[in-house]
């Protein structure tokens, strides 16, 4: 057999090739500036680096979450690569095809392949239409459907996988509760057989109960349809249970990135370090954690000089890690955990 | 009377003498347009002085209604507390008029609420907003409040207090927003403090600064708390004493440390069993309740949680088992408690 005449360790560019045709969506150094506005009719003599410089790579059918504190950039991320707001720098590829410079009408197939699911469902969806509306919009738009009768079975259909009964889609948003809103939302963004969703911050205004069977359904939905998710949540204990691959964000740019199992075995930067001690483990037993963190979030108007993370941790050396912005390097360890910090090799 | 089941708890128990708050009892009911709902439906419990309890449960569980009820800020027409009896050290809140009550409101008891955002005023300065609290109380001079003021900045961990003073709400975050809540509830040293879940709109790593501050806070001012959330992980290490609640009832209480290590209602169980943790639980599945909590107005006989427990037998469908005694200090309302899986 070929197989066993094969080289077992792939060429470089074999691995670049192979990697490429995995790859979903990815951006290039994507940056988006906002310009600050210092009086109302002053020009912009500032810009917030909202996201600076990120490539972020999104495979087939995998979940890729983004975590961090609010204002860490991490809602605009999943905005550009949706592109519905356009980026500053860089280069977006969705489906090896170069996104970023599509113009709106263009962007109409693309946008089937692509959805969202946003955090408050109660407004993400239209108070005045009913649900069977809401979701059947969204097939009629993308022409999934080739008559009405059509329309309303489809609707049916992912009322059904959503957890919800058929007799659903004559009910108005407010009739439903926040966790079956979130669903309709849900179905809607499925309805149009999308290969990539954005999952921003999904379960944040859910109870625990409802927040589990909500990432229950995304995970059996993805392992049914195939659909890649990029998960954006600021609570890095809950995304270890979706997610293959984390990036931890922290004022534009990304500072560790690993597999989910990587980065809570071993994570490397201080500030993942201090986001997993915020939360107090209750099956474990541990003591509540004594917070290691105690400035508040750099200000993103006036970032901090050198590694954004430098005011607010412990271990942060003068000289260094408030002079140059560390660069997100490969540990020594490989298997793709990278790390932005000056001082991580040292235990 | 009905006949009193063997450790039955509802009705008839004394005030702990230990207690800085013990509720009595309590039904509160909203008015909506098909009619009361009774939201708060014979709840009872004990706060410890200088201790933290906290009431857990989903949405729509009644937590909130019985915060609020103890503030005495429930009133027609969005609804009225029913019956029962609330007595903050020995005083019963219920039988005051509304001006001694207005007294103990900010003196005695004082109430963060969830939302930093909508509770403070966007047009007053946060000085100005915290010194009204001080001077509605105390009769002191201008200079006097704004010294107070000062102070109790200081004691909430804000940075610069003598510029944030003269700051407006609009230009502070989240975190701040609720440290200035919390510099405002302190401002006359309440004996009991209630939040109602005062995290939920932060962060994580802003969260843990919002309870380390608390602890330190309580530590040394001895102040107790009333802890309402839906966060079982900051139950955890924060409070002592816990009561769970279901449909407007009390379904399991006792100190944290007992009912965290086992659980003696289903319901608890399946809390707890949801609260996504790395490594305990088989990666990319979680534990979930089953469908959700039931409408007010369309209650059985039985047992209010029998539709969604996995223990469910015959007997919860036709009758709603009593708050029982189970160990010292426990309580359950489930007839097969001491078969909980742990």
């Amino acid at each position: 057999m070929s197989d066993v005449l094969s080289p077992t360790e792939p060429s470089p560019v074999d691995a670049s090739q192979h990697e490429r045709a995995h790859t979903l969506i990815a951006t290039e150094s994507v940056s988006k500036y906002f310009p600050v506005h210092p009086s109302v009719l002053g020009t912009a003599s500032r810009f917030i680096r909202a996201v600076d410089g990120v490539s972020l790579r999104v495979r087939y059918g995998e979940t890729v979450a983004v975590v961090g504190e609010s204002a860490c950039g991490k809602s605009t991320l999943g905005r550009l690569l949706l592109r519905l707001i356009d980026p500053t720098l860089g280069r977006i590829v969705f489906e090896g095809t170069d996104i970023t410079q599509t113009p709106e009408r263009a962007l109409l197939p693309v946008r089937r392949r692509m959805q969202v699911v946003f955090q408050d469902p109660t407004s993400s969806l239209n108070p005045r239409m009913p649900v069977g509306e809401i979701i059947g919009e969204a097939i009629r738009i993308h022409r999934l459907a080739r008559s009405r009768i059509e329309e309303r079975d489809r609707v049916a259909r992912w009322l059904k996988s959503v957890g919800l009964r058929p007799e659903a889609a004559a009910l108005y948003p407010h009739e439903m509760s926040g966790g079956q809103r979130q669903r309709v939302a849900i179905a809607r963004a499925l309805a149009v057989e999308p290969r990539f969703i954005v999952c921003d911050e999904p379960t944040a205004s859910q109870d625990v109960s409802t927040q589990a069977q909500i990432i229950n359904l995304l995970v059996e939905l993805q392992e049914t349809t195939g659909v890649a998710y990029l998960w954006i949540s600021h609570d890095l204990s809950l995304v270890h249970h979706v997610s293959d691959r984390v990036a931890v964000m922290l004022l534009g740019r990304i500072v560790e990135q690993a597999s989910a199992d990587d980065l809570y075995d071993s994570p490397r930067h201080p500030y993942t370090k201090a986001l997993l001690a915020s939360v107090p483990q209750i099956v474990s037993g541990l003591p509540p954690p004594t917070f290691p963190i105690t400035g508040a979030p750099p200000s993103p108007v006036v970032p901090p000089s050198g590694c954004a993370f430098h005011p607010r941790c412990p271990r942060a050396v003068r000289g260094v890690c408030d002079r140059d912005v560390p660069i997100l390097e490969e540990t020594p360890r490989g298997s793709g955990h990278r790390v932005a910090c000056w001082i991580s090799d040292e235990g | 009377m009905a006949e009193t089941p063997l450790g039955k708890l509802e009705g008839g128990v004394e005030a702990r003498p230990s207690s800085i708050l013990s509720v009595r009892d309590l039904v509160t009911s909203y008015h909506t347009g098909e009619g009361k709902l009774r939201v708060v439906d014979g709840v009872s419990f004990d706060i410890r002085r200088s201790a933290t309890l906290a009431i857990i449960g989903e949405s729509g569980c009644g937590k909130s209604a019985t915060a609020l009820s103890i503030m005495r800020l429930i009133s027609s027409p969005l609804g009225q507390i029913e019956s029962g009896k609330i007595e903050l050290e020995g005083r019963d809140l219920l039988t005051l008029s509304e001006r001694d009550m207005c007294q103990v409101r900010g003196r005695a008891l004082s109430m963060v609420f969830q939302e930093p955002m909508t509770s403070l005023h966007p047009l007053v300065t946060i000085g100005w907003q915290i010194q009204e609290a001080v001077t509605i109380r105390e009769r002191v001079s201008r200079r006097q409040a704004r010294a107070r003021t000062m102070e109790l900045l200081e004691r909430v961990c804000l940075p610069e207090p003598g510029v944030m003073i003269d700051t407006y709400p609009h230009r502070l975050s989240g975190g701040q927003r609720q440290r200035v809540m919390i510099a405002m509830a302190l401002a006359c040293e309440p004996a009991l403090l209630l939040l109602d879940d005062p995290t939920t709109a932060l962060d994580v790593s802003t969260q843990a600064q919002i309870f380390e501050l608390l602890r330190n806070l309580q530590r040394r001012c001895s102040m107790s708390m009333l802890l309402v959330t839906h966060d079982l992980r900051r139950v955890f290490g924060h409070a002592s004493d816990v009561v769970v609640m279901y449909a407007g009832r009390v379904v399991e209480s006792g100190s944290v440390a007992d009912v965290f290590a086992k659980q003696m209602h289903p319901y608890t169980r399946g809390l707890i069993e949801s609260i996504p943790e790395p490594g305990t639980t088989p990666h990319r599945r979680l534990r979930t309740i089953e469908g959700s909590v039931p409408d007010l107005r369309r209650l059985g006989v039985g047992c209010r949680f029998a539709q969604r427990c996995p223990m469910r037998i015959d007997l919860c469908e036709v009758e709603e088992p009593p708050l029982m005694s189970v160990a010292t200090g426990r309580s359950s309302r489930c007839w097969r408690h001491d078969e909980v899986p742990s």
